[in-house]
C-alpha cells in the first residue's frame, strides 16, 4: 500500500512570553521536536502518550491547522505545507477532525442540522435540499434519526453528541480523519459503540485515521500501527501486535504496565512498574534521552547523548540505548 | 457479606430524589450495602447511575433543594448519619469519613496555599494550634510522597501538577485519621502513569491504616486492581453486588455481564467490542419493570412488566435480574 500521509521532521516550538506590556521571550515550549510519521491509506495509526507529550500538536501540524516551524507533510505525494491558501482549501476538504469533548465541540446555539451542514456550506457544496438530504443520510450512518436535525446539542447524551461530531466530520466525504481522543469523555458502554462505529465507517468509506489517545487499550483495539510519544518525540513505533507483545522502549513498557486490566486475577498476579514523578516540563526537557529522569535502566550515556529512533527488530523502531525485549 | 473486619458502615434502603421542574429524578432508589473496616468497595456504573449521589447522601451533602433523602438509614459506627444535626455531621465529615473528588483543581481553593488548606481541617477537627497544624500538614504531604514537602506547603494549587494536587487532596482527606475514605473517581482526570501512582498510594494508605475505602469509578480496570467487593449500579438501583471475582468471572446480571465484554483490553485484541445498545434511561421516566430491559440482550416479556428484586444467587452474591438464578442457561436459550 502506498504511503498516504507522511510527515518528516516536524518541529513546533511555542514561544513563551513574559510580561504584559513589553513582553519578551522567556523560553519556548518544545511541543513537537522532530517527529516523522506515515500512515497508509485505509489504516489507522494510533498516537499514544500522556497529556502534554505533543500528540495533538502533531495532528494539528499534519493537518496544517497550525504552521510548523520545520518539517514537511506529504499528502498523496505533495508537501501540503507549501501549498497556497486556495490549494490548501481544496486539500482540507478531505481532512477532518473528531474532537474529544462532544460537549465543547458542538456549538450549543446551532441545531444539529446546521452543525452538520456548515462544512458543506463553507465548501460551497450542493443546494440546500441536497445538503438537507445529505445531513439526514449522515445522521442515519452514525446511528441517529433524521428527525434529530432540528434539535440542539443539549438534547443529546454524550454518546449521541459524539455521533453528531462524527457526522459532521463525514459531511465532506473526507479520506483522512484525525480522531483526537474521541472516546475518552464517554461512558464505558458508549465508548464501545463509538469505537465500533468508527471501525465500520472506516470499512465502508475506506477512511484513514490518525487516532490520538492516552488509553493504550483503546488504541490497541482500533489501530494497525502505533506510535508512542514522550515529550515531543516519538520513542517507539511498530505494528500493533509487535508493540503490544514486545515493547522495546522502557517508557512504553511502563505505560503498558500502568494500564489496569479489567481482570482481578491478572491484576493480582501482575508486577507493576510505577514510574516516579511527573513528566518533565517541555520548556526545559532533559538532555540526552528525554525519558532518562524517570527511567530505571538509565546509564551515563542516556543523559549525554540522544538515542535515535532506530530499528531494533524488523519493523520495530525505538529510541533507546538499552531497549527491552531484544 | 463475610469479611474479616467489623461492620463500619451500613446503608439501608437509601432513596435520594431530586425534585426538578421536569419531575422527580430518582437518583438513588433503594440502595443498601455494608462496608467493613479495611474493606475496599467499588461502586461501579456509568454517569448518572447514582453512584456519586450515593456517596454524597452518606455524608448528607446532597444539595437540598432540589435533592432530598427520602428514605433510608446510613449507620456509621452505630449512629444514623441522616438523623444528625449539622453540628454533629460536621464532626463526622473529614474527621471520621474523608472524601476525595475527581477533579482536584475544582476541589482546591485557588487563592489559598496548599498548606493552608491542609491545615484548616486539622485545626478544626483535631484542635491543634497553628504551629502544630503546620507540622502535621508537612508530615501529611510527606506521607503522600510529595517531594520537598516544606517548600510545597507554601505553594498554590496552580503550581502543582494534576497528580500532586490529587496527592494534596488525599493528604487533606486523611489528615484527621478517618476510618473511611470515599474516593469519587480519584484517578479519572489523570494520566495513566499518574493514575497508577495514585491508586498505589490509596492502596498503601488503606493497608497501613486499615482504612475502609469506597471507590466510585466507571473504570473496570481500576476496580480489578483495588477493590474486594463491588456494587454495580444502573439507573439509581443496585443491579449486582458481590466479591469482585464473582462479578468479573461469573456475573449474574446482563448489565454487568455486557459491560465486562464491552471494554477494550490491553491484553487482547478483539475484532468487535460487544456493545450495549442505546444509552442509560432518563431517571425521570424510568421504564416500568426492569430499567435495563430496553437495552438488555436477554430481555423477556416479564422484564418489561415487573421490576426484578435483588436476590441472593449464591452466598454473598446479589443480582437484580429475573433470570439471575439460571443466567447462563437463559443466555444460551436466547442465543439459540
Amino acid at each position: 500500500m502506498a504511503t498516504f500521509l507522511e510527515a518528516r521532521g516536524l518541529v513546533k516550538h511555542f514561544p513563551l512570553g513574559k510580561g504584559l506590556i513589553l513582553s519578551r521571550l522567556s523560553g519556548t515550549v518544545k511541543a513537537v521536536d522532530g517527529v516523522s510519521l506515515d500512515v497508509k491509506e485505509g489504516t489507522t495509526l494510533g498516537l499514544v502518550g500522556e497529556s502534554g507529550c505533543g500528540k495533538s500538536t502533531v495532528a494539528r501540524l499534519m493537518l496544517r491547522l497550525i504552521p510548523a516551524d520545520k518539517g514537511e507533510v506529504f499528502y498523496e505525494g505533495r508537501d501540503i505545507l507549501k501549498l497556497d491558501r486556495k490549494q490548501m482549501q481544496v486539500v482540507r476538504r478531505s481532512m477532518q477532525v473528531i474532537f474529544q469533548d462532544p460537549y465543547a465541540s458542538l456549538n450549543p446555539r446551532m441545531s444539529v442540522g446546521a452543525i452538520i451542514m456548515e462544512p458543506m456550506i463553507i465548501h460551497g457544496e450542493e443546494t440546500k435540499d441536497e445538503r438537507m438530504h445529505r445531513a439526514e443520510e449522515l445522521l442515519e450512518v452514525v446511528g441517529l434519526q433524521p428527525e434529530h436535525l432540528a434539535r440542539y446539542p443539549h438534547e443529546f447524551s454524550g454518546g449521541q453528541r459524539q455521533r453528531i461530531g462524527v457526522a459532521r466530520a463525514l459531511a465532506l466525504r473526507p479520506r483522512l480523519i484525525i480522531c483526537d481522543e474521541p472516546v475518552s469523555a464517554l461512558d464505558v458502554s458508549i465508548q464501545a459503540q463509538i469505537l465500533n462505529l468508527l471501525k465500520e465507517l472506516q470499512e465502508d468509506f475506506q477512511l484513514t485515521y490518525i487516532f490520538i489517545a492516552h488509553d493504550l487499550s483503546v488504541v490497541r483495539h482500533i489501530s494497525e500501527e502505533v506510535a508512542v510519544m514522550y515529550l515531543g518525540k516519538i520513542v517507539e513505533r511498530a505494528e500493533h501486535d509487535l508493540l503490544y507483545s514486545s515493547p522495546k522502549h522502557p517508557y512504553t513498557v511502563a505505560l503498558m504496565s500502568a494500564v489496569p486490566l479489567p481482570d482481578p486475577i491478572k491484576e493480582r498476579e501482575r508486577k507493576r512498574i510505577i514510574l516516579e514523578g511527573d513528566v518533565p516540563s517541555p520548556i526545559d526537557p532533559p538532555t540526552g534521552c528525554r525519558f532518562h529522569t524517570r527511567c530505571w535502566k538509565k546509564q551515563d550515556i542516556c543523559s549525554e547523548q540522544e538515542p535515535l529512533l532506530e530499528e531494533k527488530a524488523p519493523g520495530h523502531l525505538a529510541a533507546c540505548f538499552f531497549p527491552e525485549n531484544v | 457479606m463475610e469479611t474479616n473486619g467489623d461492620k463500619l458502615l451500613e446503608v439501608k434502603g437509601l432513596k435520594t430524589y431530586f425534585h426538578t421542574q421536569e419531575g422527580v429524578v430518582k437518583a438513588v432508589d433503594d440502595v443498601s450495602f455494608d462496608l467493613h473496616q479495611g474493606e475496599a468497595l467499588a461502586v461501579v456504573g456509568e454517569s448518572g447511575c447514582g453512584k456519586s449521589v450515593t456517596a454524597l447522601s452518606i455524608l448528607n451533602l446532597v444539595p437540598d433543594p432540589p435533592g432530598k433523602i427520602e428514605q433510608g438509614e446510613v449507620i456509621f459506627e452505630g449512629r444514623n448519619l441522616l438523623e444528625m444535626d449539622n453540628k454533629e455531621i460536621r464532626q463526622v465529615r473529614g474527621n471520621n469519613i474523608g472524601m476525595i473528588f475527581q477533579d482536584p483543581m475544582t476541589s482546591l481553593n485557588p487563592v489559598f496555599t496548599i498548606g493552608n488548606q491542609i491545615k484548616e481541617p486539622i485545626q478544626i477537627h483535631l484542635g491543634l494550634n497553628r504551629k502544630q497544624a503546620k507540622q502535621r500538614a508537612i508530615e501529611l504531604l510527606e506521607m503522600v510522597e510529595i517531594p520537598q514537602a516544606e517548600k510545597r506547603y507554601k505553594m498554590y494549587p496552580h503550581e502543582f501538577s494534576g497528580g500532586m494536587r490529587q496527592r494534596a487532596m488525599i493528604a487533606m482527606a486523611i489528615s484527621c485519621e478517618p476510618k473511611m475514605l470515599i474516593a469519587d473517581e480519584p484517578s479519572t482526570a489523570l494520566d495513566v502513569t499518574i493514575q497508577a501512582q495514585i491508586m498505589e498510594l490509596i492502596g498503601r494508605l488503606r493497608r497501613e491504616r486499615n482504612l475502609a475505602v469506597m471507590l466510585i469509578t466507571h473504570d473496570l480496570g481500576v476496580v480489578a486492581g483495588v477493590a474486594e467487593t463491588m456494587l454495580v449500579m444502573y439507573a439509581g438501583k443496585v443491579v449486582e453486588y458481590a466479591k469482585i471475582d464473582r462479578v468479573y468471572y461469573n456475573s449474574r446480571h446482563p448489565y454487568a455481564w455486557s459491560l465486562m465484554r464491552s471494554v477494550p483490553r490491553l491484553d487482547e485484541k478483539r475484532e468487535r467490542l460487544m456493545t450495549i445498545g442505546g444509552s442509560p434511561p432518563s431517571l425521570i421516566n424510568l421504564p416500568a419493570g426492569c430499567s435495563f430491559a430496553p437495552r438488555c440482550p436477554f430481555a423477556e416479556d416479564i422484564c418489561d412488566r415487573e421490576e426484578p428484586p435483588l436476590v441472593e444467587v449464591e452466598p454473598g452474591h446479589f443480582s437484580a435480574c429475573h433470570f439471575a438464578m439460571d443466567f447462563e442457561q437463559h443466555g444460551r436459550e436466547v442465543a439459540n
